[in-house]
């Protein structure tokens, strides 16, 4: 059976019909409907930045001309309105009309081959920019062809600036334009594609000579028959732009970023062309100084779109991924003809939530710790029983909001061990007056954060499962669209089995928290990206720091990150350059989110925070907050292994 | 196949009959040879250039190349080890270091090596050997490719014999497990017309060899997306000294097979696990089907990777070379190896001997037809 929680499915299908079905809007009208709706997302230089799964790609191709013309031409289907209406949103459409020509160019290792020929730079840009926009060329016209129009019916409009140099990129007719842009295509990947590059004077003209079609171009104008033209702006995006060398990204920036070009443009990168410094300032929440390019104005010139929640409204970017991913599994369920004829077409029904009751020996057990515990730290009854009816009044809420009788006496006992031991911890033993039942110095809290750490310490002695249902799925994708459906893929893949086996398809609690753990488990060991074994030492040792924390008797803190004083973290580069670029990968590959300047007890710190795979792999909370506190200097003997 | 391919009648050789020829070919006091070979970690180093020394002494010069990666750094005495007993053997050995990554990760290694390659003066020679033994194939496609090129376009009388020597040990090599980088891109000089307009009309058809190799499925996934095949037909050792290696292969990627690539059962290619040339001719022979079939509807384009045994990938060079075919390929960044482990398992058995001879005197005929 085909699963396309699998395969990357949007990378996978060809058909525009089938890629839009399983698109969800919500990344559009999140990223890039803000800026659309200013004015800055055709008219300057859009550098949109994310670590691999968070949806570049699959934005990219939805506003590839193919893609925008599929979309209007369903726009009476019900089940692609919300992405028409986000595109619209977007400009991209209007009125039922695609407004943008948009091409997708992959920077392949062609154009980082440039930087290797023993060429001065000025003509090695000059190369890898003419090849570009030869190849920037040659895709809108094969888009406008693939959409059923015929070259004929196609001319360029020029710049006003520009009409005396048209003829230089092959005229204002398509077909004349293409096949100027076939020579130059030929003469520069004969250069690049060479064993040994040819000398400077043995390379053909039609690579050496002026090409710069992005000069002229305006706008693409489509002849109808019964109506009148249609314009379209043209709109390259620059797919993968990390794999250029860190200069050549460079000259490329400066390049597009110029005001005076009338094409859209828009670079797809992750981090690692960036410096461990800028890439972490990108990725974190608040950027320590806004990174330009001599002669460039962020803002005016170019604009940055990071794929992930930052700043203060993280939790609301959560809610909003939460969204997402939602939609996004049950569009790819639907492609499922194995669950749509089961009438499964909603992920949350196939996730139970309604956990097994604990053994009888299990509560026996517990009841016994919670007694012993009680005889060691000498805490009297009338106490205990204080302490048991706050906690009854807790799980009978949560019960209440759930709308279900689960069954929580396991969770009582241990949310009991923790009140007990933060209880002693507050009252320091008896007091010389012989009041052998103290008040606690601060009043104990019956909260969600005891439940929690609750049920972290059950998951830990007693395998409770505590990974399971829908959100905590979403969670563990760390707002990461990738990752997200290769952890649903797995339980989609259960559930199936289940289902030929003749039982349910629903999977217990307990099935999802093994699946999940497990196949995190199986992602890390499969990671293979530069620096990953370091990325997967350093994670252990955090992750086994955070998860002892966590297992302490009085739970004081459940944390699944690591933090180290702002102020360290912003010498990072030059003190500890290793670390830096380590951390960068591990950025970049969405294993760790960095969210700076966070204030906690009167400072400033960075902090680490664990990815879901991790958080799963060393059965951490997903909730945020609770970190660890650290240097530099200890991460780099995790580094080494040396801790 | 209709058409005469050039490898056709490839002169080769194996086990003895392969320790005779060159026993007697490279004691020719006539012979002046050039031997590309690599001094890495691997033990099979300086087994190549053992032999061709005891033939032809002084007649042997060899360019020894250590390939730099960016990981497996404790690796480097024993390939050290290597290049000192290389260039100890004889003075007419040189060592040359090939960095494979540049300082942002990208693979320049082939580049290198065919600069190399091009600032020897290659007329001295009677023989050229490339010891694909212990040399990473991001290193030998490139030195093989350019040599024959070089030859191809030099004059009739003086062109050297290009030769093509491997000391196989599947049981080394499963040992040896690679650290893959997360680019996959085409070998240097085997790009095809992949990144032509035109070809992207083609249908695509990819071709990945199945190996033991750990990070393999991350590999052919990242191979797989940057290639966006039509069609895949996976290539499987077989006959193989380990005859349960293919049925092992097939269960480790059922989900690629079912899933991801959706394989019909009648496009696995089963390729005789010793012999390249089966490869080869299996490769062009679907090649040529393929062209018939799509020559009025964009063209066929296959694309190789070859990710298993070093044996087949000699084999889909060959192919891609006669045709221009993109070999899609990820670097490794290092290796990892138990040394103790390593010596376990070569402990009493012997590698088997091949070699090829690829171009020269034995295809003079062929060359004048």
């Amino acid at each position: 059976m085909e699963n396309p929680f699998e395969k990357r499915a949007t990378e996978h299908l060809r058909d525009d019909v089938a890629f839009l079905a399983v698109v969800t809007p919500e990344p559009v009208s999140r990223f890039l409907k803000p800026a659309a709706e200013a004015g800055y997302l055709y008219d300057r230089l859009v550098v949109i930045s994310g670590s691999p799964g968070s949806g570049k790609t699959t934005l990219g191709r939805l506003f590839e001309y193919p893609s925008l013309n599929t979309l209007v031409r369903l726009s009476d289907n019900s089940e692609f309105r919300d992405l028409n209406v986000s595109m619209t949103g977007c400009r991209a459409i209007q009125g039922s009309i695609p407004k943008l020509l948009g091409c997708r160019l992959q920077l392949e290792s062609d154009y980082r081959n440039f930087w290797e020929c023993p060429y001065p730079e000025k003509l090695k840009t000059g190369m890898m920019t003419s090849l570009l926009q030869a190849r920037a060329l040659l895709s809108w016209l094969r888009n406008l062809t693939l959409a059923g129009i015929s070259l004929d019916r196609v001319t360029i409009v020029p710049r006003k600036e520009s009409e005396a140099v048209v003829d230089a990129i092959g005229g204002v007719q398509a077909a004349e334009i293409q096949s100027r842009a076939r020579e130059v295509e030929a003469a520069l990947y004969g250069v690049v594609g060479a064993l040994v590059p040819p000398p400077i004077d043995q390379i053909e003209d039609d690579a050496t000579s002026a090409y710069q079609p992005f000069d002229v171009i305006e706008a693409f104008l489509i002849q109808r028959e019964s109506s009148t033209p249609l314009e379209l702006r043209p709109l390259v995006i620059f797919d993968d732009a990390h794999e250029l060398h860190r200069d050549q990204y460079q000259l490329l920036t400066r390049w597009l970023a110029r005001r005076e070009l009338r094409i859209s443009r828009w670079m797809l990168t992750r981090f690692d062309v960036l410096t461990p410094t800028e890439a972490l300032d990108v990725a974190s929440s608040e950027p320590i100084e806004q990174k330009t390019y001599a002669g460039i104005t962020a803002g005016r010139d170019l604009v940055y779109i990071v794929l992930q929640s930052s700043g203060a409204s993280r939790a609301s970017q959560r809610r909003s991924f939460r969204k997402m991913a939602k939609d996004m599994a049950n569009r790819y369920l639907r492609r499922m003809p194995f669950f749509s004829e089961l009438g499964l077409t909603n992920l949350s029904s196939i996730l139970g939530s309604e956990l097994a009751p604990a053994s009888n020996s299990t509560l026996k057990k517990m009841k016994e710790s919670a007694d012993k515990t009680q005889d060691r730290l000498k805490i009297k009854r009338e106490r205990r029983g204080t302490l048991e009816t706050s906690v009854d009044e807790y799980l009978k809420g949560v019960a209440d909001r759930r709308g279900l009788t689960p069954e929580f006496t396991d969770v009582k006992y241990a949310m009991l061990n923790i009140l007990m031991h933060r209880y002693a911890k507050r009252t320091k033993g008896p007091t010389l007056f012989g009041d052998d039942d103290p008040d606690p110095s601060r009043p104990l809290k019956v909260d969600a954060s005891v439940f929690d750490s609750a049920c972290l310490h059950l998951l830990h002695s007693v395998n409770r499962p505590y990974y399971f249902g829908i959100d905590r799925l979403c969670d563990a994708g760390s707002e990461n669209a990738e990752l997200f459906l290769h952890l649903t893929g797995t339980l989609v893949e259960r559930s199936a089995t289940q289902v030929i086996q003749g039982k349910n398809a629903v999977l217990s609690p307990a099935t999802q928290n093994h699946l999940l753990r497990e196949r995190a488990s199986d992602i890390i060991e499969r990671w293979n990206f530069p620096s990953y074994m370091e990325v997967r030492r350093l994670l252990h040792e955090i992750g086994t720091l955070c998860r002892d924390i966590s297992m302490e008797p009085n739970a004081w803190l459940a944390p699944n990150a690591y933090g180290v004083s702002q102020e360290e973290f912003e010498s990072i580069a030059s003190s500890h350059p290793r670390l830096a670029f380590v951390l960068q990968f591990a950025v970049a590959y969405n294993a760790i989110h960095l969210n700076p300047n966070h204030s906690c007890k009167g400072q400033r710190w960075c902090v680490i925070e664990l990815g879901g795979t991790p958080s799963l792999r060393y059965g951490l909370t997903l909730n945020r907050g609770g970190f660890v506190e650290g240097g530099l200097a200890q991460l780099t003997r995790f580094l080494e292994g040396a801790e | 196949m209709s058409i005469r391919s050039r490898w056709e009648f490839c002169v080769q050789h194996c086990e003895e009959v392969a320790e005779n020829f060159i026993r007697e070919f490279f004691s020719d006091n006539n012979r002046t040879v050039f031997l590309i070979t690599a001094a890495g970690f691997d033990p099979r180093s300086c087994e190549i250039p053992d032999r061709l020394l005891a033939a032809g002494h002084e007649r042997i010069h060899g360019l020894v190349l250590r390939e730099e990666r960016l990981e497996g750094l404790e690796l480097m005495p024993l390939a050290d080890e290597h290049a000192s007993k290389l260039t100890g053997s004889s003075d007419n050995f040189v060592v040359e270091r090939v960095p494979l990554f540049a300082d942002d990760g990208a693979v320049v290694g082939g580049r290198h090596v065919a600069t190399l390659l091009s600032q020897r003066d290659l007329a001295q020679y009677t023989d050229i050997v490339v010891d694909f033994s212990a040399l990473s194939i991001g290193i030998a496609f490139p030195a093989v490719r350019y040599l024959l090129e070089a030859i191809d376009s030099g004059a009739a009388a003086t062109l050297p014999n290009l030769h093509i020597a491997v000391i196989d040990e599947p049981w080394t090599d499963s040992e040896i497990q690679s650290i893959a980088s997360n680019k996959a891109a085409p070998i240097h000089g085997f790009s095809g017309v992949s990144g032509i307009d035109r070809a992207q009309d083609s249908a695509r058809l990819w071709m990945p060899q199945l190996g033991r190799g750990q990070d393999l499925h991350a590999v052919l996934e990242l191979i797989h997306q940057a290639v966006r095949p039509h069609a895949v037909c996976p290539i499987l050792p077989f006959p193989s000294t380990d005859i349960r290696f293919t049925d092992e292969l097939i269960w480790r990627f059922r989900t690629e097979l079912e899933n991801t690539w959706r394989v019909d059962d009648r496009d696995v290619v089963f390729a005789h696990e010793n012999q390249p040339l089966d490869l080869y001719r299996s490769v062009l022979r679907i090649h040529e089907v393929r062209e018939r079939v799509f020559c009025d509807v964009g063209g066929s384009m296959t694309v190789l990777s070859p990710t298993g045994r070093k044996m087949l990938a000699i084999g889909a060079m060959l192919a891609a070379i006669e045709k221009d075919f993109p070999v899609m390929h990820v670097e490794s960044v290092g290796y990892s190896v138990d040394l103790d482990r390593l010596n376990a398992a070569r402990d009493g058995k012997k590698g088997r001997l091949a070699h090829l001879w690829i171009a020269g005197e034995a295809y003079l005929g062929s060359r004048e037809a």
